[in-house]
């Protein structure tokens, strides 16, 4: 549910002590600090942008949470508990829907591939022009999106606390452009898994704390309104919060967006050791973290509710204010500073993702096939920290451009709106149709994205698709659907008179030729066989290719020369900061169990060669 | 209350969902007899039960007034 700057126009009330205070700017201190100690794992553009491939599934995916968990989302949700009860969790209990695509189809395409973003995708599965046409739309929306999230989190930070909306919009980009530029994706997964955590756990606590202050579950449920208690929202009414609405826009169109088209979460998935660790993440993500997740932003606005029954509270406190005066009057000195951290924790990890993403895609899509080819990774890397400084000031620029412009912040909400549901249309088909051609492609975005356009100016043209849904609110929501659709008949009609690729040009890139880009992968044919991990002693030795195992270690991981292995630290903790794959070169006929790696490869991986570690074969 | 909803997410969400399910399994990228692909395929599944169940329990729970 995108909320307008206007929306956040609350009543400035400052709350908190000196100690609440202390607490916001220790955790500043703490995540810059924690930001920069990790820039020592990033020497190349592979660690910049996808941390080196090589995390384990829960780190990725408690850093996963605080990207999902926006600038806004504590105080929007907040205020949609309030407005609208439990079902202001709709939004993230909906994603679902888009699992199938993504574990079976998406993921693996682009880790097999090694693709580095959707345009990386299209200029192979398509043409030149169509990556081109992906380029402009993704930067365009990226840019745009690090300006809103920056000026939504100034506002933000004003009502709370009373700090002009400027200065902690520069304090806090500069605190990430530094750390992001200089750590780039390791150091962004590491502050976003802290602040993950920090999310949740403050989520928790203020329930908790509401909890007891309200007399307990019992009172707490009583104090909802009947229609508050529901998962759902009213089918097709009132316009603002409709089911159906929601459904379309949030649970198809832009949660399809968010995995398949935000180069943010493609990066962080690509940052994963394998694609059976990315689908780990993505399930642990969906079955167990969304719904803390929603439960988290949200319940502020529940307990306001409550408290509103039971008198604790006036009935007429701003919704949009609600999430700092629940959290004020419940919380005591330093509980509520922490509790505020962890929003400003929501603004922060939002913020580095975008600005890495956007630096991958101006590096990779842009500078690297149009700019200079063929360069040296250390000058693509030197490029990428120049892009992600650039990244940061140019939103910081957009910043008082959307303050004085209420129009150019709702023509960047309109163009989004305009290119989502074609480019999930299009990345859908790409993946899931062979036929689906260039041609078909290009106008598919082109024309999809016009045809919404027109429908904000037009949008008797939605009523088709509305579902009964009260036209006065401008078909906000049920546009998705109609996007979609339109897009979805474009690409239909296109491709029925386009000349499609040759079935051969498209292996590995389409749904049916996965053992093709597996192959790709690995360069040699895959070993999906079932093999153990093994805990392993590490030597350093000259005389091997990459990595050497005795006879009887390869026979446990079920490996054979050729095949990838994937080497960490044994400390679990760790999640994969200190690991490597390698090719599995030689199968050596001695009694001796050790590891031998070559120095290069203790060099990448950052091993400690004296520490224990943990071999597993990948492919 | 608005069981419509209800239904709705899950049979309009669960056309996408087998959709996406579908085409690849019967594309050949994935195999019941491949212990792995079983094992993707059944928390695959068991992710979209868990949500069915979690969301009509929670349902009835509101619906009965309790």
């Amino acid at each position: 549910m995108p909320l307008g700057a206007a929306s956040f126009a609350m009543d400035t009330t400052v709350i908190g002590t000196r100690l609440d205070y202390w607490v916001i700017v220790g955790y500043f201190v703490l995540i810059f600090s924690f930001g920069f100690y990790f820039a020592r794992f990033t020497r190349s553009t592979k660690e910049f942008f996808m941390g080196g491939q090589r995390f384990s599934w829960w780190l990725i995916t408690f850093s996963c949470v605080a990207t999902v968990v926006g600038s806004y989302s504590f105080i929007k949700y907040s205020a949609a508990g309030f407005r609208y009860g439990t079902s202001s969790t709709m939004s993230y209990m909906n994603d679902w829907i888009v699992m199938s695509f993504l574990l079976l189809g998406w993921l693996p395409i682009l880790y097999f591939n090694r693709f580095l973003s959707v345009p990386d995708y299209f200029r192979k599965r398509f043409d030149n022009r169509t990556g081109v046409m992906a380029t402009i739309i993704v930067l365009m929306y990226m840019v745009g999106y690090i300006g809103i999230n920056l000026y939504t989190m100034g506002v933000a930070l004003n009502a709370m606390l009373g700090t002009d909306i400027f200065v902690s919009v520069v304090v806090v980009a500069v605190i990430c452009a530094v750390y992001v530029t200089v750590g780039g994706q390791t150091s962004v997964i590491m502050t976003d898994l802290a602040q993950g955590v920090i999310l949740l756990i403050a989520g928790t606590l203020l329930f908790v704390i509401g909890l007891g202050a309200l007399g307990g579950w019992g009172e707490f449920w009583s104090g909802l309104p009947l229609l508050h208690r529901f998962p759902f929202a009213q089918f097709n009414e009132p316009q603002q919060f409709n089911f159906v609405g929601i459904f379309w826009q949030d649970g198809i169109s832009n949660t399809f967006a968010l995995y398949m088209m935000n180069q943010g979460f493609i990066l962080r998935f690509l940052s994963l050791k394998s694609v059976n660790e990315t689908r780990k993440s993505f399930l642990a993500l969906i079955l167990i973290l969304m719904p803390l997740a929603a439960f988290a932003v949200s319940n502020a606005g529940w307990l306001g509710r409550s408290m509103v029954t039971h008198g604790m509270l006036p009935a007429d406190v701003d919704p949009n204010g609600v999430f700092v005066e629940v959290a004020g009057r419940i919380c005591g000195p330093g509980v509520f500073g922490f509790v505020m951290a962890a929003l400003t924790a929501a603004l922060m990890s939002t913020i580095d993702t975008l600005i890495n993403a956007v630096s991958a895609v101006a590096v990779n899509d842009v500078y690297r096939p149009y700019i200079r080819a063929g360069a040296s990774d250390k000058h693509y890397l030197g490029v990428a920290r120049i892009v992600s400084l650039a990244a940061a000031g140019l939103g910081l620029i957009l910043v008082p451009v959307f303050a004085s412009f209420n129009s150019i912040y709702v023509a960047h909400g309109a163009f989004t709106a305009s290119v989502t549901p074609a480019m999930v249309v299009a990345i859908v088909l790409a993946m899931y149709w062979r036929r689906f051609s260039a041609t078909a492609a290009f106008w598919t975005l082109l024309g999809g994205s016009i045809l919404v356009a027109l429908s904000i100016m037009l949008p008797v043209l939605v009523t088709p698709f509305s579902h009964g849904v009260d036209p006065a609110g401008g078909f906000k929501y049920t546009r998705a659907l109609y996007g979609l659709a339109g897009s979805g008949l474009i690409a239909l009609l296109v491709t029925l008179f386009a000349r499609s690729r040759q079935a051969g040009e498209l292996e590995g890139l389409v749904v049916g030729s996965l053992w093709q880009a597996k192959q790709r992968y690995k360069g040699g044919k895959p070993n999906e066989d079932d093999g153990l991990k093994l805990g392993c002693l590490l030597c350093e030795s000259d005389g091997v290719g990459e990595v050497s195992v005795n006879r009887e270690v390869a026979e446990s991981l079920n490996a054979r020369v050729g095949d990838i292995v994937y080497v960490s630290d044994a400390r679990w903790w760790l999640g994969g900061l200190r690991s490597v794959h390698a090719k599995l070169s030689d199968i050596r006929d001695d009694d001796d169990t050790t590891v031998l790696v070559a120095p290069a490869l203790v060099l990448e991986g950052r091993l400690q060669i004296e520490r224990r570690h943990k071999i597993e074969r990948i492919i | 209350m608005e069981i419509t909803a209800l239904l709705y997410q899950f049979i309009v969400g669960g056309v996408f969902f087998t959709i996406g399910l579908i085409v690849p399994w019967r594309a050949g990228d994935f195999s019941w007899k491949n212990r792995r692909d079983r094992r993707l395929l059944i928390s695959i599944l068991l992710a979209c039960l868990f949500y069915l169940i979690m969301q009509s329990v929670w349902y009835l729970y509101a619906a009965r007034g309790g």
